[in-house]
């Protein structure tokens, strides 16, 4: 997983709860990387779990809550760094469109490598869209937690739901948005 | 770690944990920035390269499409050399370039003294050729050995060889060898500080070039002359394979000398015996004669009933009946020696090469006299031609000659007796004659071999091995087809097929 993602939860713990518990998370993982990250970098999947895992249980919540509200806040820190022509969409349905077809290709493109997320466009209307998360991370609510980040940066409200997971033992991720108002 | 064993830190201590943390980060980054910086590099590196290859290859292939041109286009030699002088020059830029043909160390008399120039192209310029001819190691060479190793040579120039008050950097020149103790010089004068690699790249192309140039365009002498020989050669040929058949046939004749002598032989034997009995009958009838005579001499007269007691006496009634069939069979004789002897003129006679409307009945039935011996004891020989067979345009004495090979083939496949078949059929528009026999038949391996000369399966002395491939190229010549067929231990059909209007 790229280091960028390890370096904003970083910052997330920081600003959610303060310096003191992201140390506290480093002492008590025993991470390979020990907790040195750059944004450019490669590193293990298995180290966001356990980080993520971690903060669920000190803060008593669920891995999933935990996931949801990191990716919540970390929508505006990507959508900083997204290349240009994806900050040009004012719905969430296009925005969700140009992830797809716009910045994840030129994700693809500057590190070929990389394992991203691909969407799969299953449904749209005007007021629903559900598209297959395809990722081998599963990290579906992770997603969910950036819809919600993106609803608030356009100003418009949605619901989001998975009505397929695969944590719930389906086949696939799929995930429902459904405009509000 | 158990969570209640952590032993609270200050702030202080957090913030330098924080600290060391980001300093271990950034050189993380850094180190992972040289990491690319010198991927980038390499990358750019071999791209810088294969860029450089390819622009070699675009300049090697625009030279030889447009050097190719000259080898579709039927230009001689000379012309040839001169286009690629002028092609190459221009290519690497060289200001001047000359092609002069040597004869054994000597310029070849009548050349004009021709030189390309990169603006102004071919023009006489003696100066420039003088020139070009101080630079070249002319006289280097021993006068036996025309051309040197073929290789460019690049020579620096004198600074202070001027000519037409131009100074030049190089001379690059290379010698080849051409047919009949020629040989050509090529040269080029530049004035480039130093030739890149793409330069000695288009000239080692140019090189190769020439060299198959020339070894493809031989002078138009040395053209008309192989044309001459071959010429020559067919005619040869053709004469040559006249004299075979003529000989084969000879041959064949030779071997059913022998049986034809026999066969003439038999029917004169019988014949001059016949001859004798007749002779005797003759005799006795003189006696008779000579018996009634006596009876009217001595009698006055003579009676019915004496003149038949004599006669029955004498058997005259007998011999007569007699003597009439002698007389007959002789004449049969006669006539099939008549036949054998007409079969054997026919086949002899150096028959020219006319196509007639000839029968093949005829031509059949005239063969099966030659060989007839062949098949005397224990064969049958079974004709199934009508008379009425349409006409077919072709040889005749040639034609017989294929019939007797085949037929004498038939007779030794067959040397315990057996039966020869020979009946027609009409296919489209060819007729076929197919001639059969129930001899020992061959296998695959025999019948592919069957039409190459000399391939016989006969014992040494008994065959030629010649008769199938010569009958072979007959049939070749008046577009006859053949075909075989057979089964090992049953038997072997050919087949000829004419194609009738």
């Amino acid at each position: 997983m790229k280091g960028i993602l390890f370096v904003k939860l970083s910052e997330f713990v920081e600003d959610t709860w303060g310096l003191r518990l992201w140390d506290e998370l480093l002492q008590e993982s025993d991470l390979d990387s020990g907790g040195i990250y750059t944004s450019a970098g490669l590193f293990g999947d298995q180290e966001f779990f356990s980080l993520v895992a971690l903060i669920a249980s000190k803060k008593a919540i669920t891995v999933e809550k935990a996931q949801k509200a990191f990716g919540e806040w970390v929508f505006k820190e990507l959508y900083a760094l997204a290349p240009l022509g994806a900050h040009d969409f004012v719905d969430v349905f296009e925005f969700l469109h140009g992830v797809q077809n716009i910045i994840h290709v030129e994700v693809k493109k500057l590190y070929p490598d990389n394992l991203i997320p691909e969407f799969d466009f299953l449904f749209e209307s005007e007021k629903i869209l559900r598209f297959h998360y395809k990722s081998p991370r599963k990290l579906c609510h992770f997603c969910e937690g950036l819809v919600y980040g993106l609803s608030k940066h356009v100003n418009q409200e949605v619901t989001v739901t998975h009505i397929e997971c695969e944590h719930k033992n389906d086949e696939r991720c799929v995930i429902e948005v459904i405009k509000v108002g | 770690m158990d969570k209640n064993q952590i032993t609270p830190i200050t702030n202080i201590e957090l913030l330098k944990r924080q600290i060391d943390r980001e300093k271990k980060a950034r050189q993380l980054a850094e180190h992972q920035l040289e990491v690319f910086s010198r991927e980038i590099y390499l990358a750019n590196k071999y791209l810088k390269t294969s860029l450089n290859d390819t622009k070699k290859k675009q300049a090697e292939i625009e030279y030889l499409s447009e050097a190719s041109y000259d080898f579709s286009s039927k230009l001689n030699l000379i012309d040839i050399l001169q286009n690629t002088v002028s092609l190459t020059g221009k290519f690497f830029n060289a200001e001047y370039g000359i092609k002069a043909i040597f004869n054994k160390g000597k310029l070849k008399s009548g050349t004009k003294a021709l030189i390309w120039s990169s603006n102004s192209g071919w023009e006489e310029n003696p100066e420039l050729q003088s020139f070009f001819f101080k630079q070249l190691p002319l006289k280097r060479l021993p006068s036996d050995r025309y051309y040197a190793a073929p290789h460019w040579f690049i020579t620096p120039i004198n600074e202070k060889d001027v000519v037409n008050g131009q100074k030049f950097q190089w001379i690059i020149y290379i010698n080849l060898q051409l047919e009949s103790n020629n040989s050509v010089w090529i040269g080029f004068l530049s004035k480039i500080e130093s030739l890149d690699e793409e330069a000695l790249h288009i000239l080692e192309v140019a090189k190769g070039h020439l060299i198959s140039g020339i070894r493809q365009h031989l002078s138009d002498e040395t053209i008309a002359l192989r044309n001459t020989q071959l010429k020559q050669t067919t005619a040869h040929l053709q004469t040559t394979q006249k004299q075979l058949i003529q000989s084969e046939k000879m041959a064949s004749l030779g071997q059913l000398a022998a049986g034809v002598a026999h066969e003439i032989n038999n029917p004169i034997g019988y014949i001059r015996s016949n001859l004798q009995t007749l002779y005797d009958y003759i005799k006795e009838f003189k006696l008779t004669l000579k018996l009634l005579e006596e009876k009217i001499y001595l009698n006055g007269h003579l009676s019915r009933q004496e003149f038949n007691e004599t006669l029955k006496k004498k058997e005259v009634d007998f011999l007569l009946t007699d003597a009439e069939l002698i007389v007959k069979s002789n004449q049969d004789g006669i006539q099939r020696i008549k036949e054998i002897v007409e079969g054997l003129k026919s086949f002899s006679h150096a028959s020219d090469d006319n196509l007639k409307q000839i029968s093949i009945y005829d031509c059949v039935d005239n063969a099966l006299h030659v060989v007839a011996n062949e098949f005397k004891y224990q064969h049958t020989i079974i004709n199934e031609l009508e008379t009425t067979l349409p006409k077919v345009l072709n040889n005749y004495g040639k034609l017989q000659q294929v019939f007797v090979n085949l037929f004498i083939n038939s007779a030794h496949a067959m040397p315990e007796g057996g039966t020869i078949r020979i009946h027609s059929e009409l296919y489209q528009q060819y007729l076929l004659i197919h001639v059969e026999d129930n001899g020992i038949g061959m296998d695959q391996k025999t019948k592919s071999q069957i039409f190459n000369p000399f391939f016989t399966t006969k014992p040494v002395g008994k065959g030629t091995g010649l008769g199938l491939s010569v009958s072979y190229a007959i049939l070749e010549t008046q577009n006859i087809s053949i075909e075989v067929e057979s089964e090992l231990g049953k038997g072997t059909c050919f087949t000829l097929g004419f194609l009738i209007n």
